[in-house]
């Protein structure tokens, strides 16, 4: 099964379910390969549809505080992409077959060159990327050739964008289309942004289906995730489990999935395409 | 290899073709070629080697011999390159056929980065597989004759020269090396295994070998050698090298039995090794007028062409030239004879004083012209209408091995001394010129010179007739083909539509901030175009930055004293602007940008502070609230400019995270901008960043080095040697050097050598890094081998930056910016003996730029004129001296 297909299967699973789906972002290497194995596999026990596997880099720049400094300590550890691709090989070979996508800064996946990372990727069990200094169209070829070899590929939308880019990353986007609903960089924010859930639904119905709709950035309680719920197909959460990672390790963080995957169910009148 | 073994491979290539295609279309491929600098020359240093050359082979199966224990992965590969390498063999050969030789693409990349130059050796059929091994790294693609009709033979010959890489064309028997020379191939590989039987004859190779060479081609023996013997024989009967891979990789250790065959390797006669120029030199010819000669003089021509074939309509007397010539200064004057005798060249060149002759209609008159070549600078030999390649090459080389300095291939139907204006021969120059340097000329004007340079790569550009106009030299002609002759082909000179300086730029962005980006690019086009804001610009320039900032000529005494023959050193003036830098030359355009748009706030980062201050004080003048982003680190090393931007009004926000350097403080102001961007502008303090910020900062600092050219010409009637400049982020380099970017002029960046050449010890991305994406643009970057950027060091906190300019990265790659570094010790020495000489405190980034002319001062000639920005005053950085040099 292609990363694409997978990724839309979960999507469909949750929707059928009545509720959207719980993506949660594990930085790999953080604190340490051990433990970021761990908190993977505490995700998923406590109900996480889709995991997004963080690659640490060294100028993250669309990152707050929290994924940056842990991303430090993960990097001083010896993480990097080998270490997420570990990460990855690990959870497949312990059965785990829930889509896993990796999400990176550009630099990285070009050190040894787009082909060779793309098809190492995909070799141990990733669905997709997400790459979010990567603007739909600004590298046709790496886009393609993620296609060939059936890798997702998901693309970021703002509340700036444009109607024709937002067209654009739909197309574009072969995993899921990721909507951040405020201006900023990734960190828990108290509430939601003002706006959030109409953009988000006015994205998801320009989607109208072609690709599932996921929104992140900032959610970190239940009240956050309930009323985002019924606009989105999924909803990400980051920093939140950064920060129950470091507070709590791995147990903190399952519990936190298990007490936002509860919030994530929504009401009859969702409307399912 | 039964036939039917044969034909499935050749079916699979076709195969991987057109899957491969659907992915990466040729259209694709070509464009890419288009940014790449030019191959290593494969078979020219085959050719012009004093040994044998060993191309040594890495593969992982192959039909005759099985399997070969290289593990799967490209790093095992690479490995076995590296070590190939460092055993001293010439070239590497890469299989990248999948199926029965084991071979991957990915080989090919990861063997392309090792340094020797890379054969890709495939079962290649088509174009598609010729562009695709260019783009893959390679240098040379193996071109099987036996699987190619004529017809396709001659057209794969041809794409390979129109990518840019070497063909190797491979025979086994008499009439497959016939069929060979006709189509014109230059390197010939002579395969002793039969590809239908897979025997192996040695022996029997020996005669095709011999004749392949009698025939004026590189020859490369393959299959069969076993050891240094066979190497012997091959090289008696004529092989330039030989290719080895089973015999390597069938024993314990491969790169020790390269080693062995290297040592052993026999000595033969080589071609000429001549040194490739990085780009055309262009010749100005036919010129008769004042109007003529100063036109090439302003445009900085390499060689003015004057006529003394009396045949020719664009002839002059010697008498007449040199009156012409007396005053020259800048371009070199070249006399221009048809079938001269000895004593006519050596009269003309005692009667004008030239040191440059061309001569055509003769072949090189190996009697007379090493002697008359000996005592000149410049002897340039024409090879009329070259019917072949390895015809141009024979000439050529005789040319070369007679005195030339260049050769000239003139095209059909050039009438005697000089120029119809019939088509230049650029099938033949371009694969010429991979072996042998070589011009071209032959109807060439300004609106083909560009395009001919790209597509042919020549050493030398010459025109006549498409310089004239009714008749005469017409100066604008002349300027225009001169700028265009010196485009960049890779397209470092100019920024395209999606914001690239050749491969390098674009706009790696989060989404959020590309509605920024397109406004900010919208304002820019609108703003430079509009009367208004330039001329308020230049309102500012004159009267609040105190434009135009002078060019000062270091004492002649002083330059003695450290070891200079009479070379001039001119110091561009940028630390006597307001603010005492040239940063402020981009902080007041973007900032009255700002103001334009309608932009509140504007945020800037800073390093040493002085973009921190350029932006404060803009921002004071313009009434907009100014917040600077400085890392923690350089607030402590740079405090007097702390201390003026708080004074100016801007809030100073320091930046903890990372080291507290100039590129946590870029991703800070990134970050605020993201989560501010519909009411804040960001003021970028370099040339470096998503587009449009590099080319807005560029056009912005130009201001630079248009006056200095202007002071230059006005101040010793020419355009300078040099431009030298220091390298941070490259704002104040790309100032100064753009306006130069067509002339003669070496440009040279000076970067940080820190403490050494170690990852973390400089910050010189462009000598010592890899390219790599940061802070939105496609670059340079100093990064470890994961892709993680690693913090550059610098004494100095302007220089102190892991990336620079993306234009900077594109004019490094395509030679035009020649690149040094300089230490911090020798920043330091240089800071304080500038003061002490000449009364003036450099900034320490740009004490790296003088240090670096003091470098090369013994080395400059009497009448050589370099020109260095001194881009900042280094009050700022006492502090530093005084710690760092406490004798002083």
């Amino acid at each position: 099964m292609s990363g694409p297909e997978r990724i839309r299967r979960a999507f469909d699973a949750a929707a059928t379910d009545q509720r959207a789906a719980l993506i949660a972002y594990i930085l790999s290497g953080y604190p340490t390969e051990t433990d970021a194995l761990a908190a993977a596999e505490a995700a998923l026990a406590a109900g996480a549809d889709l995991l997004e596997v963080g690659v640490p880099f060294s100028d993250p720049l669309a990152d707050g505080p929290t994924i940056a400094d842990a991303g430090r300590v993960a990097l001083a550890g010896g993480g990097g992409l080998r270490s997420a691709e570990r990460l990855v090989a690990s959870l497949r070979a312990r059965g785990h077959d829930a889509p896993i996508l990796v999400m990176s800064y550009l630099n990285p996946l070009l050190a040894a060159g787009e082909h060779e990372t793309l098809k190492s990727l995909r070799a141990v069990g990733t669905d997709g990327m997400i790459v979010p200094d990567l603007p739909a169209g600004a590298w046709p070829h790496l886009e393609r050739l993620a296609g060939s070899m059936g890798l997702a590929v998901s693309f970021l939308v703002a509340p700036n964008t444009s109607p024709a880019r937002i067209e654009a990353a739909i197309v574009a986007s072969t995993g899921f289309l990721y909507v951040v609903p405020l201006f900023g960089v990734t960190g828990a924010r108290d509430t939601v942004a003002s706006g959030a859930v109409e953009l988000i639904s006015s994205v998801r119905g320009r989607a109208a289906g072609r690709v599932p709709v996921a929104a992140g950035f900032g959610l970190s309680t239940r009240p956050q995730v309930a009323a985002l719920a019924p606009a989105a197909d999924g909803l990400i959460i980051g920093s939140a489990l950064v920060a129950a990672m470091r507070d709590g390790g791995a147990l903190a963080l399952g519990a936190l999935v298990r007490d936002l995957r509860a919030a994530c169910h929504v009401r009859s009148w969702r409307h399912v395409l | 290899m039964a036939a039917s073994v044969l034909d499935e491979l050749l079916a699979a290539a076709r195969r991987r073709s057109r899957s491969d295609a659907r992915i990466a279309p040729l259209t694709e491929l070509r464009r890419e070629v288009g940014r790449m600098p030019p191959a290593r020359r494969f078979e020219a240093s085959l050719r012009a080697a004093e040994r044998v050359s060993i191309i040594a082979e890495t593969k992982r199966a192959s039909p005759s011999a099985g399997s070969f224990s290289v593990a799967p992965g490209s790093a095992a590969v690479a490995d076995l390159a590296r070590r190939y390498a460092e055993a001293g063999v010439t070239a590497l050969s890469v299989l990248t056929e999948p199926t029965r030789f084991g071979g991957s693409d990915d080989d090919l990349v990861a063997s392309a980065r090792i340094g020797p130059p890379v054969l890709r050796k495939d079962f290649v059929v088509d174009d598609y597989g010729v562009w695709q091994a260019r783009v893959l790294g390679a240098d040379a693609v193996l071109l099987i004759v036996r699987a190619l009709d004529d017809g396709r033979l001659r057209r794969l010959i041809a794409t390979a020269g129109e990518a840019g890489l070497d063909a190797l064309v491979e025979v086994h028997d008499a009439s497959e090396l016939k069929r060979a020379l006709s189509a014109d191939a230059t390197l010939i590989g002579i395969n002793a295994r039969d590809l239908a039987t897979l025997t192996v004859d040695l022996e029997g190779s020996l005669p095709l070998l011999r004749r392949a060479h009698d025939a004026g081609a590189t020859v490369v023996a393959e299959s069969g050698i076993a050891g240094p013997d066979d190497v012997a024989r091959v090289s008696e009967a004529g092989a330039a090298a030989v290719l080895v891979g089973t015999s390597l990789l069938r024993v314990g250790d491969p790169a020790a039995a390269a080693e062995t065959l290297v040592r052993a390797a026999p000595r033969r006669t080589p071609g000429l090794s001549t040194s490739h120029p990085t780009r055309a030199a262009v010749k100005v010819c036919g010129t008769r007028s004042e109007a003529g000669v100063q036109a090439a003089v302003r445009a900085d021509a390499d060689f003015i062409g004057f006529v003394l074939d009396p045949t020719s309509s664009r002839a002059v007397g010697a008498d007449r030239a040199a009156d012409l010539i007396r005053d020259l200064r800048g371009p070199r004057p070249v006399l221009v004879f048809r079938s001269p005798s000895r004593r006519e060249v050596e009269r003309a060149l005692a009667t004008t004083g030239a040191r440059g002759i061309q001569l055509a209609g003769l072949g090189a008159p190996r009697d007379w012209l090493p002697n008359v070549a000996g005592a000149i600078d410049i002897v340039i030999g024409v090879v009329h209408a070259p019917g072949s390649v390895r015809d141009a090459l024979r000439s050529a080389e005789t040319w070369l091995a007679a005195g030339a300095t260049h050769v000239l291939l003139e095209g059909a139907g050039q009438a005697a001394g000089g120029g119809s204006g019939a088509g230049a021969p650029l099938h033949i120059a371009r694969r010429l010129g991979r072996i042998v340097p070589a011009g071209v000329a032959g109807g060439l004007r300004p609106s083909n010179v560009a395009h001919a340079v790209r597509d042919a790569r020549p050493a030398l550009v010459d025109a006549a007739s498409g310089l004239e106009r009714d008749g005469e030299s017409d100066p604008a002609r002349i300027g225009a083909f001169v700028r265009n002759a010196r485009r960049d082909p890779a397209g470092g000179h100019r920024v395209d539509r999606q914001g690239r300086f050749g491969r390098f730029g674009g706009r790696f962005v989060p989404e959020t901030l590309i509605p920024a980006l397109d406004a900010l690019e919208a304002a820019w086009m609108a703003a430079r175009r509009d009367p208004a804001y330039r001329a308020q610009l230049r309102h500012l320039h004159r009267d609040f930055i105190g434009r135009p900032t002078p060019v000062f000529a270091i004492p002649p005494r002083v330059l003695a004293e450290r070891g200079g023959c009479g070379a001039s050193v001119w110091l561009k003036r940028e630390d006597l602007a307001h603010t005492g830098a040239h940063k402020i030359n981009n902080a007041i355009g973007q900032t009255l940008l700002a103001q334009r748009m309608g932009k509140p706030r504007v945020i800037a980062e800073t390093g040493a502070g002085q973009h921190g201050v350029a932006t404060a004080t803009a921002c004071a003048l313009l009434g907009l609230d100014c917040i600077v982003y400085m890392g923690s680190t350089d607030i402590e090393r740079q405090a007097p400019n702390v201390r003026r931007m708080g004074m100016l009004g801007a809030e100073v926000r320091p930046v903890t995270t990372g080291n507290g350097t100039l590129r946590d403080a870029l991703n800070e102001a990134l970050r605020d901008w993201v989560a501010n961007v519909e009411d804040t502008f960001y003021v970028l303090g370099s040339a470096a960043g998503p587009h449009p910020y590099p080319e807005m900062v560029a056009s912005l600092q130009e201001v630079i080095g248009t006056e200095a050219r202007a002071q230059l010409m006005s101040a010793i009637g020419r355009v300078p040697d040099a431009v030298v400049a220091c390298v941070g982020g490259g704002s104040n380099a790309i100032g100064i050097m753009r306006p130069f970017l067509d002339t003669a002029a070496r440009l040279i960046g000076v970067e940080a050598g820190g403490r050494g050449d170690a990852l973390g010890d400089n910050a010189a991305s462009l000598g010592l890094g890899a390219p790599g994406v940061l802070h939105g643009a496609f670059t340079m970057l100093t990064q470890d081998p994961a892709g993680q950027v690693v913090e550059p060091h610098s004494v100095s906190a302007g220089l102190d930056y892991p990336g620079v300019g993306p234009q900077l990265a594109a004019l490094a790659e395509s030679g035009r910016l020649e690149v040094l570094r300089v230490t911090d010790a020798e920043a330091l020495e240089t800071t304080t003996w500038l003061a002490r000489t000449c009364g003036i405190i450099p900034a320490l980034e740009s004490a790296h730029a003088v240090a670096a002319v003091l470098r090369m001062l013994p080395d400059l000639p009497a009448d050589a004129h370099v020109l260095v920005n001194l881009s900042g005053r280094g009050d700022k950085d006492l502090g530093i001296l005084e710690r760092e040099l406490p004798d002083r």
